[in-house]
Parts: structure tokens; C-alpha cells; sequence
């Protein structure tokens, strides 16, 4: 069974729960009844009632961020009346969030007591060669550790796909940096059994550099609008790139009020599109 | 204006000062058109080193004299703290090297005062400052519907910035009076003021308010802003509030004939009877819609393109000798309104700004 088959649930969509819990205290909302529904979603009781009732919908898979809540809605082990977890790492923005807070080191140590003295050990015992590029700041290192270190959360419910955040992957498109793709391509085979998928602000751009590093990638997620928007470096090239992709695409379609009515979906599929993140607020009610 | 320098001859750019403001600059140079990073400047030589493991294959450098010497830049990029802006700034326009300088120009007016001297006087390069609001098309497109009477009289406005940052009270320089000339106007409410600058010109007067919520500097402020043209507005400031994870900047104008809301993602206009290039209600434009977008971004969740844009038109400025889109004159009128909303602060009264010929 391919990736895409997989995870995509009836429709080839998945679940955008990181667009709602994780990502911040609503500060993506750009309404106040949004913001309403993700202060609600913010109680663990009731994130669990919405995804079951996703789950029930036909919803096989989501995107999450890592977040207290999230875990705490989920329970301890995977379970089959909710969707499957796909874990986009690292959560950044939970991270800057933490450490305005606590400070970096805070924020750091908060993460570690989270995953636990266990999981803390054992990646301490892997981690024994990479002490000292940790020492001097090396950044794939940080990151890998990083990664590896949310991961450690999201383990028990057996992923089978991960993505990079999209600023990192885009960051190692600006700095020319294949490095920084293979730490996470690494850090994810180290941690779990889940494939390495990109997420991406720039997907033509990203094409362009795999190909030219010789590197590859499991999927991908990125903005997909019909008219382009949130596309780059433009519509064109990112059809263009579809055309030449081997691996599962999921568009994201932020803002988005409603899932692709009929004609869409067609032309999203016949652009190469799996599916689309859904994410519209009428995702987020108990019902 | 300024002397052209031939691409191939092209030594790339210097990036001083790699806090996060710095690493986006460094991102954004590998993307634009010309653009190259040819060397880091920062006092902490790890810094250095944790940037270029990022991938920058570049020199580094612990003070800026040394690295002009060493490299000859085409462009200095200065996203250090601004108390630390005027000495970089005049290093770079003393030896001749295009600059680009982070917002706010400086902590002082009396700084960012003698930075615009020596700019006028002295610099044979290009000079741009780091005010990305400057290169966002739905801001233009509101002033350009200001100036041209689309909403009729403009009669005022309701402007606000917010941020979810402060909750506790902060140490660092960001968070001193000495080093950063305040708190959350001049850190981040500056963009926005620099917006109103854009959209209304020079105001005649501010009354301000501001607290610490969690700090000694202020965490909340807000304004009444006078013009001479008669509009007002008011201005409100806060980064102790929850819902925004990013950074909002939110206007909403009103006029005779209408009304219009700009923001960093939309603007709308709503006009009570059809004008010439309007229809009569409702229109939108959302920023993924509207020219011109980045070729690369990185958060386009929060000015991903504008901070594209800037940086396309610094290097662009400095290859063809031409002024940048937001130089030292808009960046002083900016120091200018934030020092005299500083002093309303502190006294208590409303303050008069001097008229742009120095007259009171």
C-alpha cells in the first residue's frame, strides 16, 4: 500500500490539527469565532471528542505539531477511533514561545522533563558521539537532537510519516545547506520507523535543490491554491515541479472556508496533488 | 544618484549582528537576485560559528572595521541592537559601503539625527533601513486610495499593533530604556508608525499613554494622533496579549465616502456610493493576490515577502546605484514621532512635533 493510501483516508486529505493546537495561544486565528473554537480545542476532553468524530468522518491521518494537549487528548497508546499521527517537526514556534518564557535553556529543559528519564537516557547513549559539534552550536546537530528529542513524544503512536517544518526545510534551501536535510532524514530513521517528508513554503525551489543535491524525500506538503497563491516561485514552476515529483504532494490551502468541491478535487488530483490539509473551521466542532 | 557597481565584479555582503534578524537576512541574500553573503560579523565568534554551520560558507569577523577591511563588501547588512546602530552605520558610510539598517534607525533622536546627517553629507552608497512594512503593496495600495480621495475626507483612524511576547518581566537590552529607547512602541510598534507615515505624512501632535505591564519600559501604549489636514487617529501598541503568536499591524480609516481596513494579509474597502475605479460596497484584496509577491519566503505567515522584498531592493539599489525604497529621511521621521510619543509618555501632556522645516 503506498504512502498516500495510507494516510489519506477517503479523499486523500489529511486532518491540519497544526493549525489550531500547537502552533500557538490562537495566533493564527484571524477571527474571533475561530479563536473561540481553538480556545475550546485547548481542553484535552474535547480535542479528543473533535478527532474522533474526524476520525468517524472518514479522517485517517493528521498533521500535528508537538503540544501538551495534543498528547494528553490522545492517551497514552495509539487508538483506533482517532486518526493517525503525522508529526511535523520541529514545533518552532511552540519552541520560541517557551523559551520567551523560561529562556532557551527553560525551554530545553521543559522538552527533556516531557519525554521522560527513559527516552532521555537512551538518546543520551546515542547521542555520546555528538557531544562535542553540540558544544561548538553545530546547527544539523542541534537540530537532529532537537527533532529527535519531539519525536521521543511522538513514538508511542507510531507515525509513519514525519515532516521537516517548513522554515527549516526552506532555511536549508536558502543557506544551500543538503546538510541540514539529512540530519533530519537521519534523526527520524534514528527515532521512529516513519518515512521523511519535507514540508515547504517554496516546493519549486525545493525540487530544483533535491534534484541537484541527489537527495530524496518521502512527501511532500506545501501551499496549493488553483489560482497560485501562496505558490513559489510561481504557479508555473510548482505545476512544473508536480509534473517531475515521484512522492505523495499535499497541498495546504490556508484560510480555507470549506474541503474542494468536486471540480476542484479533480483538477487539484490532475495536478498531481494526494490531497489537501483540511482545515476549515467547521473541522473543529464536537459534532 | 549613487556609483554603479558591474555584477561581475560583485564582492557579495557583509551581515553584522546574527540574532534571528540576522540569520533571516543571511537566508535572504542566498536567495535574491546578486545576493551572496560574503561575510559574518558578530562580537561572539560562536554565534559566527553556529550561523555558518547553517551553511554559509563565508569568513567571519568579530568587529566591522575588520571585515570591511578584509572583504570590501558591497553592502554592510546591520541587524544588531540598535544602540549599537549609529557606530556600524557611520563605519560603513565613513568607507564607503552601501548600508542596510535594521529598524528603528537608532535607540535616540539624537542618534538616529546625526546617522541622516551623515548620510546626506557623506554617503556615496546606497543607505536602506529595515522598515519591511515600507515594501508591503497592500499598505501602498491603502495610502494610494488616502491620497487619491477614495474614501472622500479622510476623517480618522483607528490603528493597532499586537503581539503575544511579554508576559513576565524580561532582562536583555530589549527590555532597558538605555539600550533599546523604550519598549514595545519603539521595538514593534514602530512598523506601525512608520504605516502611518505612509498613510497620513507628518502629524502635528501625539497625547500618549503608556504602562509597564510586567516591565519598566512600556509593555502598552496608546496615542490620539493629530494632522494638520484635521484627521486623527488613534494608536494602540501591546505585546502582553494573548492571540498573537505573530506579530498584527491593523488599520481601519474613515472617510466621507468610505471606509477602509488594511492589515498584513487583507485590505478591504467598503465605499457607500461606486467611484470611478471601485465598485459601491465591499472589496477585497488579500495579500497572496496582490503584486508584487517574493519568489522565496520563509514566513509567509508574518511579511515573508516583504522581508524578501526588502533585501531584493537593497541589493538591487546597491547594483545600480540608484536610492532604495525606504532611505534614512523616513526612517528619521519615524525616530522623530516615536521620540516626541516618548516624551507625551513621560510628561504627561501633549506634544508637538516640529514641522519638517524645524519650526515648532
Amino acid at each position: 500500500m503506498s504512502l498516500a493510501d495510507q494516510l489519506g483516508g477517503t479523499e486523500g486529505d489529511l486532518l491540519g490539527v497544526y493549525r489550531v493546537i500547537g502552533s500557538g495561544s490562537g495566533g493564527t486565528a484571524s477571527s474571533s469565532a475561530l479563536r473561540d473554537q481553538i480556545l475550546r480545542l485547548s481542553q484535552p476532553r474535547v480535542l479528543r471528542q473533535c478527532l474522533e468524530c474526524r476520525c468517524a468522518e472518514g479522517f485517517g491521518s493528521m498533521l500535528a505539531l508537538s503540544d501538551a494537549v495534543l498528547f494528553e487528548a490522545l492517551g497514552r497508546r495509539p487508538a483506533p477511533s482517532m486518526p493517525r499521527m503525522v508529526p511535523i517537526a520541529p514545533n518552532l514556534r511552540g519552541f520560541m514561545r517557551e523559551a520567551v518564557e523560561h529562556g532557551m535553556v527553560g525551554a530545553g529543559l521543559r522538552r527533556a522533563w516531557r519525554v521522560g528519564p527513559v527516552a532521555l537516557a537512551g538518546m543520551g547513549v546515542r547521542g555520546l558521539g555528538r557531544i562535542a559539534p553540540l558544544a561548538r552550536r553545530d546547527f544539523p546537530t542541534m537540530l537532529s537532537a532537537f527533532i529527535e528529542l519531539e519525536l521521543a513524544d511522538f513514538k508511542r503512536y507510531d507515525p509513519p510519516l514525519v515532516f521537516l517544518q517548513a522554515q527549516i526545510t526552506d532555511l536549508a534551501l536558502a543557506m544551500r545547506s543538503p546538510m541540514i536535510l539529512e540530519s533530519f532524514s537521519q534523526a527520524v530513521a534514528r527515532r521512529t520507523g516513519a518515512a521523511a517528508g519535507l514540508a515547504t513554503y517554496n516546493f519549486g525551489h525545493l525540487m530544483g535543490s533535491l534534484k541537484a543535491w541527489g537527495l530524496e524525500t518521502a512527501a511532500i506538503l506545501t501551499p496549493w491554491e488553483p489560482g497560485g497563491g501562496g505558490m513559489r516561485p510561481s504557479h508555473e514552476a510548482c505545476l512544473k515541479a508536480a509534473r517531475h515529483c515521484q512522492v505523495p504532494i499535499w497541498g495546504e490551502r490556508k484560510g480555507s472556508l470549506c474541503g474542494p468541491d468536486p471540480p476542484l478535487r479533480a483538477a487539484l488530483t490532475k495536478m498531481g496533488l494526494a490531497g489537501v490539509v483540511r482545515e476549515e473551521p467547521a473541522l473543529w466542532s464536537t459534532e | 544618484m549613487y556609483d554603479e557597481k558591474p555584477a561581475q565584479q560583485a564582492a557579495g555582503f557583509a551581515v553584522a549582528g546574527l540574532g534571528k534578524m540576522g540569520i533571516m537576512h543571511s537566508a535572504m541574500l542566498g536567495m535574491v537576485p546578486g545576493g551572496r553573503v560574503a561575510a559574518l560579523v558578530d562580537a561572539n565568534q560562536k554565534v559566527c560559528e553556529h550561523v555558518r554551520s547553517m551553511g554559509i560558507d563565508a569568513p567571519t569577523f568579530d568587529n566591522l572595521e575588520a571585515c570591511i577591511d578584509a572583504v570590501r563588501p558591497e553592502g554592510v547588512v546591520i541587524a544588531t541592537p540598535q544602540f549599537t546602530h549609529r557606530a556600524l552605520f557611520e563605519t560603513c558610510v565613513e568607507r564607503e559601503v552601501a548600508v542596510f539598517c535594521e529598524k528603528p534607525l537608532a535607540n535616540t533622536l539624537e542618534d538616529a539625527r546625526a546617522m541622516a546627517r551623515l548620510a546626506a553629507e557623506k554617503a556615496s552608497k546606497p543607505v536602506a533601513v529595515g522598515f519591511m512594512l515600507g515594501h508591503h503593496p497592500l499598505f501602498a495600495q491603502a495610502a494610494g486610495m488616502i491620497a487619491d480621495g477614495v474614501l472622500g475626507d479622510v476623517k480618522s483612524f483607528k490603528a493597532s499593533c499586537r503581539l503575544s511576547q511579554v508576559f513576565s518581566p524580561k532582562s536583555g537590552w530589549t527590555f532597558t530604556r538605555d539600550q533599546a529607547g523604550g519598549g514595545v512602541l519603539i521595538n514593534s510598534g514602530c512598523h506601525l508608525v512608520y504605516v502611518l507615515t505612509m498613510l497620513f505624512g507628518r502629524p502635528r501632535a501625539v497625547c500618549v499613554r503608556g504602562s509597564g505591564v510586567h516591565n519598566e519600559v512600556e509593555d502598552s501604549m496608546a496615542a490620539l494622533i493629530d494632522y494638520p489636514s484635521g484627521v486623527w487617529g488613534m494608536l494602540e501598541v501591546n505585546w502582553s496579549v494573548p492571540g498573537h503568536d505573530l506579530q498584527t499591524h491593523d488599520v481601519e480609516v474613515v472617510g466621507t465616502t468610505g471606509t477602509l481596513e488594511v492589515s498584513n494579509e487583507t485590505l478591504r474597502l467598503w465605499l457607500s456610493h461606486k467611484s470611478s475605479k471601485y465598485r459601491a460596497g465591499w472589496s477585497l484584496w488579500p495579500r497572496t493576490e496582490v503584486d508584487p509577491r517574493a519568489d522565496f519566503s520563509l514566513s509567509p505567515d508574518y511579511c515573508g515577502d516583504e522581508f524578501y522584498l526588502e533585501i531584493r531592493d537593497f541589493v538591487d539599489a546597491v547594483r545600480h546605484g540608484r536610492a532604495p525604497k525606504v532611505g534614512v529621511d523616513q526612517a528619521l521621521l519615524v525616530q522623530e514621532i516615536l521620540d516626541a510619543m516618548y516624551r507625551s509618555m513621560s510628561d504627561g501632556r501633549p506634544i508637538e512635533l516640529a514641522a519638517e522645516n524645524g519650526t515648532p
